[in-house]
């Protein structure tokens, strides 16, 4: 995960952990939301089905503007 | 039940990853592709962080050491005989699709004003006008950062976000070996552009571009 210009040699993945990424809260928080817009809406779709439980999407759908704001950027992680 | 995380080339090494549920991935063969695959006695995917993780986690186990197609969240089967039927009949278009995403990883790009622009107009004309002048915001800072960072990428697309409108999301397509080069980039971009906050995340299997999604936008080889 990275914000700004500090996208790690080592690869972001999830979950993310202390000792693997070194980035705030936020950033975690930026990188669920990517993922999460990829899973939804990307992704191969094959003609199996495609099986949604109804989900606590709210957790994750925050305010972005405020929430990348408070991350600091430019080599801050 | 069979959830699939994916679809790749024959594997090159062992799979050793969970998935949903903490079920053991699998990887089921199909003529020359292998489904990444676990099976569940019961299973209805919540797109929570723990299944979204989870789903992330055994597509990267593969995407370590090869190309691989993610599926969507929450694509299930049957029965393994159903997941073999539906990828034989599509084996060569997978194959090629394969083929396209060889190498390359997914960055997302996001680009965030940091004062509003959709202001907060009642209704009524000022509304729609707010409206207007926001969504050409979002344009003209999508065809910039296209115009900044295509050189650095194979592909790129204007992603479907779950933020708020006044993002512009961009997902890049990016040789594996040009990530830090694409990094910095972003870094420069963020310098030029102090009132808009940028994040960029990855890097991620293809999941922008492995399917009938939004159309491409304008990329050249890197």
């Amino acid at each position: 995960v990275s914000i700004g210009e500090s996208l790690p040699a080592s690869r972001r993945s999830g979950p993310p952990t202390d000792d693997t990424r070194p980035v705030g809260q936020s950033g975690r928080d930026v990188a669920l939301i990517d993922l999460l817009d990829r899973l939804l809406a990307g992704g191969v779709v094959l003609s199996g089905h495609i099986t949604l439980a109804a989900a606590d999407i709210d957790l994750v759908q925050v305010d972005l503007r405020a929430l990348i704001s408070s991350v600091p950027v430019g080599g801050g992680r | 039940m069979i959830y699939l995380y994916g679809i790749t080339r024959q594997l090159r090494e062992p799979l050793e990853a969970s998935g949903l549920q903490d079920a053991p991935v699998e990887a089921v063969e199909v003529e020359s592709l292998t489904a990444i695959c676990s099976r569940h006695r019961h299973l209805e995917p919540r797109p929570d962080a723990e299944s979204c993780w989870a789903h992330e986690h055994a597509v990267e186990a593969v995407m370590n050491s090869q190309a691989i197609l993610p599926a969507r969240f929450g694509t299930t089967f049957p029965s393994v005989e159903a997941l073999r039927e539906e990828i034989g009949r599509r084996t060569l278009e997978l194959r090629r699709c394969l083929a396209e995403v060889d190498g390359c990883v997914e960055l997302a790009v996001r680009i965030n004003p940091l004062t509003s622009t959709g202001g907060q107009a009642a209704h009524g004309r000022q509304y729609l006008l707010d409206k207007l002048s926001a969504q050409r915001l979002r344009e003209a800072l999508a065809e910039s950062a296209l115009a900044c960072l295509r050189e650095f990428a194979v592909d790129s697309r204007l992603a479907t976000s779950q933020s708020g409108e006044d993002t512009v999301s961009i997902s890049y397509l990016v040789r594996a070996s040009g990530v830090e080069r694409f990094s910095r980039a972003v870094g420069r971009l963020q310098r030029r552009w102090p009132e808009f906050a940028l994040s960029c995340t990855g890097p991620w299997a293809p999941y922008s571009f492995v399917g009938d999604q939004t159309p491409s936008l304008r990329g050249e080889a890197a």
